[in-house]
């Protein structure tokens, strides 16, 4: 059967595009935390998928869009993310020789705390938001491009230029410091504690938007979220740790790579790719597409 | 006062009687300790693995409410053999790598009297492995694939949904409910399906890469050949894929006229929304195990109306009243398919063996599963010698209006065939 490799191509590349806008919102928060605290948050994936959960509720019970249910749901997320910082990763993470070894158990801990949670008040069972416009589609030369996965797109672009522009600000500025040397920083002033949940809170708002938009676009699950935080490490790997610019364009990058390699291998090897860029990447540009090196706390 | 003197050979006699009665009572002793009949047994266990976390989460609980709900009925009814049955199971996550130390746990330390088999032919082949080891065996009213009826049937492995090998009707390895769908497949030209629709040249085969997947990939090609189909898309899905797009281009760029899916239950819904948000969609669309529950058409947990006309396999008539069907539906109103019917069917088979047995011991009870006949919610049941069920007779039906229609083999039922006619 002739396939026309035009259409083939534009079709896959669409779709690595819509599919990798999810990947890039998740690493985007995930970036954040790593980039001012120097901790792994393996619970990132299933704070973002609680939070699509909690918006899957709020229009179960009282009909309200997922996208304006994230008003209610965020500073809900907010405070959960201040509790487990304050109470769970800080008292952890206190020795600097074991932060990033401590952070990974505890928030590791966490996340199955999480995932528990959820089969608890929703069950295991699959789940999915059914909207007015869940299968609007648009063709457009041959590409069919589904509504919610359009809106997925926006979204990314537009925390990606909300956090570039958030980094020029005083309060980039100082978390950009914090992220080059602490000690320094808070020599200088800067209110470290502070700034530290102001950064995770803001990187958990944004993990609840991607688990928003997740539950929009994907049926879902409560072990979903340790598939995405996975996901998400390896895009901020392949894009350079903490880099903004890098978890943007890296998860782009990994979904086109996936929708290409399981269209020419098969689906089985969709996941084989992650692993693979993992590997490539720290073996011969450990730094990412846009990292920097950076030193770890003594 | 005389002292009377006993020589020493009649002390020694006197020693060796003694040692002789001792003896002998003590051989009287153990042969009827050994001979006598056992304590009454005050609980039956039953063992296994399910898929508690993890991706097919929302199936395994499913099976562990039927398994449970079974376990109730039985107990309210005064247990077996006035024995109480209690259940033992353990999360395996649907990781193959855990399902071999679980079983080892069950038969070694928890001692269970029965086990019955994880989710799904992949996860089943190495509990198998297991209880064959140990001499034990299992009861299905699900799970089963050849491989591991041709090593395990008869002996280790006993399933209600497993219909023998059929060299008369299909020339074909036919895999066990297939045997209704490949014949459906197989006889197109019969369908009593509504004008407008050709007859489908081309097709499209989705199978999963494990056993019984495979072993289905490999029956519809020669179908095909003789059917003048052309097979347009034939993907082995892998058992940890969750994202469709990649096939469902495949499937939008080829445009067949029929789709054959055959999938885990819980890989069948985003399937079917992936499809739709790609605006794909075919004639007829088969997705064999999507009649496992009716959760299919709730659009919270399912895929609602996209279901609609979906060709289906892997249910319980509305028709059938066997066994405690009736009872199981009165508990579980959406249990339709063998998800909640599974395991329900199951102890249904060990509550009727073990008192056919008169006896949890596991050689009576292999007799009586090989020699009687027993009914269960999903089928009656007669074991062959490779304990594949001699009655098992699988339909084919189609979700119309959330609830499947019977609609082969034509001479069960003469509903009309549907093409696929989702909302768009």
């Amino acid at each position: 059967m002739p396939i026309d490799l035009f259409n083939v191509a534009s079709n896959l590349i669409v779709l690595g595009l819509l599919e990798g806008a999810i990947y890039s919102l998740f690493a985007l928060g995930l970036s954040l935390i790593f980039g001012v605290m120097k901790i792994f948050n393996i619970a990132h994936g299933d704070m973002g998928i609680l939070g699509g959960y909690l918006c899957y509720w709020v229009f179960v019970m009282y009909g309200i869009d997922p996208i304006l249910a994230l008003v209610l749901v965020l500073p809900l997320l907010c405070l959960i993310a201040f509790c487990v910082q304050r109470f769970m990763i800080n008292p952890a993470i206190r020795d600097p020789r074991f932060q990033i070894i401590a952070s990974v158990m505890i928030t590791y801990g966490i996340a199955l705390c999480i995932s528990n949670q959820e089969i608890i008040i929703w069950t295991p069972d699959w789940r999915s938001l059914t909207l007015p416009y869940s299968y609007l589609s648009y063709s457009i030369f041959g590409l069919t491009l589904n509504i919610t996965r359009v809106i997925v797109l926006l979204f990314t672009v537009a925390v990606t230029i909300f956090l570039l522009v958030l980094l020029r600000t005083k309060f980039g500025k100082a978390l950009r410091a914090c992220t080059q040397d602490r000690e320094v920083s808070m020599l200088m002033g800067i209110n470290f504690g502070k700034l530290a949940w102001v950064a995770f809170a803001i990187a958990t708002a944004i993990s609840g938007i991607a688990g928003m938009l997740y539950t929009l676009s994907h049926t879902f699950y409560p072990a979903v979220g340790l598939v995405l935080t996975i996901k998400s490490l390896t895009v901020m790997v392949f894009g350079g740790m903490g880099s903004i610019s890098g978890a943007f364009v890296g998860g782009i990058l990994l979904g086109v790579a996936e929708a290409v390699v399981a269209f020419s291998l098969g689906g089985e090897y969709r996941d084989l790719v992650s692993f693979l860029v993992l590997v490539m990447v720290l073996l011969f540009k450990p730094t990412g597409i846009f990292g920097k090196v950076f030193l770890v706390p003594k | 006062m005389s002292q009377e003197k006993v020589s020493r050979r009649s002390y020694v006699k006197y020693v060796g009687g003694v040692v002789a009665v001792a003896v002998v009572g003590a051989a009287a002793y153990g042969v009827y300790e050994a001979t006598k009949p056992p304590p009454a047994k005050k609980e039956i266990v039953v063992g296994c693995s399910l898929p508690l976390t993890g991706v097919a989460a929302g199936d395994g609980a499913k099976f562990q409410r039927g398994l449970q709900t079974a376990v109730d009925m039985v107990n309210e009814e005064g247990g077996i053999l006035g024995a109480k049955l209690r259940t033992i199971v353990y999360d395996d996550g649907f990781d193959e790598s855990k399902i071999a130390p679980l079983y080892e746990t069950l038969i070694t330390k928890d001692n269970v009297d029965f086990l019955l088999p994880p989710y799904g032919a992949p996860m089943s082949f190495p509990a198998l492995a297991v209880c064959e080891k140990y001499g034990k065996f299992m009861i299905s009213g699900y799970v089963g694939a050849f491989e591991i009826m041709d090593k395990f049937g008869g002996e280790t492995y006993f399933a209600a949904t497993m219909s023998g090998k059929d060299d008369t009707e299909f020339p074909y390895y036919t895999t066990w409910y297939y045997k209704a769908l490949s014949d459906f497949v197989w006889n197109f030209d019969k369908w009593n399906y509504k004008s407008g629709f050709a007859k489908p040249t081309k097709i499209a085969v989705l199978n999963e890469n494990q056993f019984w997947g495979i072993e289905t990939h490999k029956l519809w090609r020669p179908i095909a050949e003789q059917q003048g189909w052309d097979i347009v898309v034939d993907e082995l899905v892998g058992m940890a894929q969750m994202d469709f797009a990649d096939v469902i281009t495949k499937i939008k760029l080829a445009k067949p006229d029929l789709i054959l899916c055959e999938f885990f239950f819980f890989r069948c819904i985003p399937f079917i929304k992936q499809m739709h948000e790609l605006g794909v969609t075919a004639p007829f669309v088969a997705m064999s195990e999507s009649g496992m529950s009716l959760d299919w058409t709730d659009p919270a947990k399912g895929v609602g109306d996209l279901g609609n006309g979906i060709i289906t396999f892997a249910y319980i008539p509305s028709t059938y009243h066997g066994g405690r069907v009736d009872y199981l539906r009165t508990k579980i109103p959406e249990a339709c398919g063998l998800l909640e019917a599974g395991h329900f069917a199951a102890i249904e088979m060990i509550k009727q063996a073990v008192t056919k047995a008169g006896s949890v011991d596991t050689d009576a009870v292999k007799k009586a599963l090989l020699t009687e006949k027993f009914e269960t919610c999903i089928t009656p049941v007669k074991f062959d010698d490779k304990g594949a069920n001699t009655l098992w007779k699988p339909i084919v039906g189609q979700w119309i209006n959330n609830k499947v229609e019977n609609v082969w083999p034509r001479d069960i039922t003469a509903k009309p065939i549907y093409p696929y006619s989702p909302p768009m």
